[in-house]
């Protein structure tokens, strides 16, 4: 394995891209968050490519990389979408989770067809009940399903370290199935 | 007892038209029928034909077959093999696998000329095609099965549709990611073993449980049915058992 990998994160705006990155990041990141011109409730939203770096162990240093999941950035998917290590889609806990950029997104990624490990991250969870992520996790396993994908959801709270950590951990884990 | 049919069938409509549409519903709406009723199989499409492969307890197959016949979508259904009484399946990644033609042009285009029609009366040619594609399920273990597929282990059916999502209180339990990753990923690979490396009851109860026990609905939909009841009268393995999970993990490292 070489030492250096590329884990990107994709999701929309709001899905916790840039929070993530910079939780896991032992750098200081490169944010190019920068003041969006609509209202979408919350003041910065991402327009480029976050990036971040981690050692995930003595062999092995990850790029995290974090790309908008709207179509209309795929120039920047498929900057990305080059020899990743890993895949993770990022969406925002909510009873009804939009679907239809995510169908789209993975038709891009289209993670069985390059063979690379992947995860939905359900974020925004801390503050919900188990039950509900749980309700929600299941939504999102069967639309995964329906994609011919794994039904992996990993509840994950950006703004915590250990938790967030769950997603190259389980990535790595599957990385290891392969390899025996 | 399992029955199993392969035909093939004229699609009706041009591709360009009707025909993409048309597998899309069949194949969204067949899988979900299929992995309620333990169908497997897949349905391949070429040049205007469906070359399709099902399945399952008889009497289901029967009646699926029936409405297959009867579907509007396609025409001249013919029936190229028809086997009764089997007690295994060949297709059992696959609910209903949208198979490429691609494992199966270069042989293929040996002796069908590419269409499936030319398969009638061609019992060998049909046998051949079916191992043709029973070939490519078994080569492509990563990621290409259709999840919830069936397994006999032993005298226990278990249906495998995703992995439990990981509560709060298992952060930063990274066994269980090794254990789940490696379900994800090899799991055919493991129950194959699970069958063939004779694993003690109560440790094959353990990993089940372990599997089973979330208060994950999609998990529980798809529960293990026991045929007996000889694991449940064992008492449950404890939480705290840490031993637990690096036994599972050197199970894994050594056996799967
Ligand atoms: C080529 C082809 C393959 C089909 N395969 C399946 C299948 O594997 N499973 C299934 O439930 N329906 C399959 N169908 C759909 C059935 O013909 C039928 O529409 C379905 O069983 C629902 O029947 P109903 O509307 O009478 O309930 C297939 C249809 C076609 C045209
Ligand atoms: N409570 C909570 N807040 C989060 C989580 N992830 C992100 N946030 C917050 O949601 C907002 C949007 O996150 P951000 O990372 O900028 O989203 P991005 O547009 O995908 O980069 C920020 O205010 C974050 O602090 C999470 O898991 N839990
Ligand atoms: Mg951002």
């Amino acid at each position: 394995m070489s030492d250096y990998q590329k884990l990107a994160f994709v999701g929309d705006v709001g899905s916790g891209k840039s929070t993530i990155i910079r939780t896991l990041s032992e750098i200081e990141v490169v944010d190019t968050d920068k003041r969006a011109t609509v209202d979408i409730g919350k003041e910065f939203t991402t327009i480029g490519i976050d990036y971040g770096r981690i050692n995930f162990n003595d062999s092995m240093a990850l790029g995290l990389y974090g790309v908008p999941g709207q179509k209309r950035y795929s120039l920047l998917w498929e900057h990305v979408n080059k020899s990743l290590w890993g895949l993770t889609l990022l969406v925002k806990f909510s009873g009804a989770p939009n679907t239809v950029d995510l169908s789209e997104c993975l038709r891009f990624f289209d993670p069985v067809k390059t063979g690379t490990p992947f995860v939905l991250g359900l974020t925004h969870v801390d503050e919900v009940s188990n039950k509900n992520v749980s309700a929600v996790a299941d939504i999102l396993k069967s639309f995964l399903l329906d994609h011919e994908l794994p039904g992996v959801v990993i509840p994950v709270n950006c703004l915590d370290r250990k938790s967030s950590m769950m997603i190259p951990y389980f990535i790595n884990s599957m990385h290891n199935a392969k390899a025996i | 007892m399992f029955k199993q049919i392969l035909y093939c069938s004229t699609a009706n409509g041009q591709w360009s038209e009707h025909v993409p549409t048309a597998i899309t519903d069949i194949i969204v709406q067949g899988r979900r029928f299929n992995r309620a009723n333990n169908i497997t199989g897949f349905l391949c499409y070429k040049g205007g034909y469906y070359l399709q492969a099902i399945e399952g307890p008889t009497e289901v197959i029967t009646s699926l077959y029936k409405r297959i016949c009867t579907d509007s979508r396609h025409y001249d259904v013919n029936t190229l093999l028809d086997e009764a009484n089997l007690t295994t399946r060949e297709f059992q990644a696959w609910s209903l696998k949208l198979a490429s033609t691609s494992p199966v042009s270069e042989k293929v285009a040996l002796f069908i000329d590419k269409k499936w029609p030319a398969l009638k009366n061609n019992n060998k040619a049909a046998l051949k095609i079916l191992s043709i594609f029973y070939k490519a399920q078994v080569r492509s273990n990563y990621y290409n099965a259709d999840f919830p597929s069936l397994r006999k282990v032993g005298q226990i059916e278990v249906k495998l549709l995703s992995v439990p999502t990981i509560t709060s209180a298992q952060v930063g339990n990274h066994d269980l990611l090794d254990i789940y990753g490696h379900l994800i990923m090899r799991w055919r690979t493991f129950y194959d073993l699970l069958g063939t490396f004779r694993l003690k009851e109560y440790e094959l109860y353990n990993l089940l449980h372990q599997l089973y026990q979330s208060d994950d609905l999609a998990i529980r939909k798809y529960q293990v049915q026991h045929a007996n009841n000889t694991f449940r009268n064992q008492s449950k393995p404890r939480q705290s058992d840490s031993n637990f999970y690096s036994q599972l993990r050197s199970f894994f490292r050594r056996y799967v």
